[in-house]
């Protein structure tokens, strides 16, 4: 419930047009002040009050040439003519990575980085197990005599002929024994 | 289609942000007046105020899109494009205008030869007396009084809530009211 007081601030703040006030006090304000005489009186001061600074205010507003006024539009409005509006951050970036100057300038870069990513991959690939070719299957066989595994890789039934490589026949007799 | 100038603020900026000159040049037509004269109050330069404006014509075109009925009225956005403008420029260039460019600008065109002397004292008092005012209470009073703007509005201008601009313009009439008392004591205003 508004009390006279903050109608009175009210008064003092929003002026005297009560379309100027807060829309949902409107309509009690209205009630208080058609049964307040003091609040009427203060309205109307303040409606006084106001027209005299309008008129004021009218008076010292410097006056402004319509052919100036007339100019100034059309500079702005040739101005907005040729003014880009900024895109959607979206289309911004689209258009970024799409256009020919800004590709262009980043193509060195681009090529550079490419070469690099290729020396890289080169540099440091990596290398295939490198298989000890340095013994023959016959060799191979003269060290599992010499070691006393070949009598018992000849009781599995295993042939010289099934040991096709070093590699091969080296895991085959570690898994059979 | 609708006539321009039948559409409401809203609705230009709307076709605006859509890029349709024909709409924002109905804005410029509307308000560019009134935004030139308040920002000359603070510039006392039209030149300098009109160069302001027109900045700032281009900033709004630039953002129309940003410009929505829930934030208030394009009215008090576009004041308070201007008015951020103008405070600006003040800064930036204080030395130069505080030299007097309003000698040289203003009153050549605001003199009007029908003015009585007792209109262009009381002019002058009431210019003195605005120009005493702390400055956001002279802005807020100007774009109340002279500009026709709601208080919500001068609060968005403000960038303040409608309570603290209510209570600053009741301070400022206030001011000039007690100012004008004093003064008609010593028989030198209103």
């Amino acid at each position: 419930m508004i009390n006279r007081e903050q109608i009175l601030q009210m008064i003092a703040g929003y002026g005297a047009n009560l379309q100027h006030w807060p829309v949902s006090n409107q309509q009690e304000i209205k009630e208080f002040i058609a049964t307040d005489s003091e609040l009427s009186l203060a309205l109307s001061i303040a409606e006084s009050d106001e027209l005299m600074l309008k008129e004021c205010f009218a008076s010292s507003e410097p006056q402004w040439s319509a052919v100036a006024e007339r100019n100034l539009a059309k500079k702005i409005n040739s101005s907005t003519g040729k003014a880009e509006k900024p895109l959607p951050w979206w289309q911004a970036i689209i258009q970024r990575f799409t256009d020919p100057a800004q590709v262009l300038q980043a193509f060195p870069a681009v090529v550079a980085m490419l070469l690099l990513m290729v020396v890289v991959q080169v540099v440091y690939k990596k290398e295939p197990a490198q298989i000890d070719l340095a013994y023959s299957s016959e060799e191979f066989q003269d060290w599992l005599v010499f070691e006393g595994i070949n009598e018992g890789v000849e009781q599995l039934g295993l042939a010289d002929d099934t040991m096709e490589n070093e590699l091969e026949g080296f895991a085959e007799v570690v898994y059979y024994l | 289609m609708k006539k321009l100038n039948l559409l409401s603020d809203h609705q230009l900026i709307e076709r605006a942000a859509k890029n349709e000159q024909a709409a924002f040049a109905e804005l410029v037509q509307r308000y560019l007046a009134s935004l030139v004269k308040f920002s000359t109050r603070y510039t006392l330069s039209f030149s300098c105020s009109e160069d302001i404006v027109q900045e700032a014509f281009l900033r709004a075109w630039r953002n129309a899109s940003s410009c929505s009925a829930s934030k208030g009225s394009v009215k008090s956005w576009l004041f308070k494009i201007v008015y951020n403008a103008t405070i600006d420029f003040l800064r930036k260039n204080k030395r130069e205008v505080s030299i007097g460019s309003s000698e040289l600008d203003i009153p050549c065109e605001k003199q009007n030869p029908d003015k009585t002397l007792l209109q262009a004292q009381q002019q002058q008092w009431f210019d003195q007396a605005l120009a005493e005012l702390p400055e956001r209470q002279r802005t807020a009073l100007c774009l109340f009084m002279n500009n026709g703007l709601s208080v919500i509005d001068v609060s968005a201008v403000l960038d303040l809530n409608p309570e603290a601009t209510s209570s600053l313009l009741a301070r400022a009439k206030r001011s000039l009211k007690n100012k004008r008392q004093q003064d008609s004591q010593l028989g030198a205003c209103l």
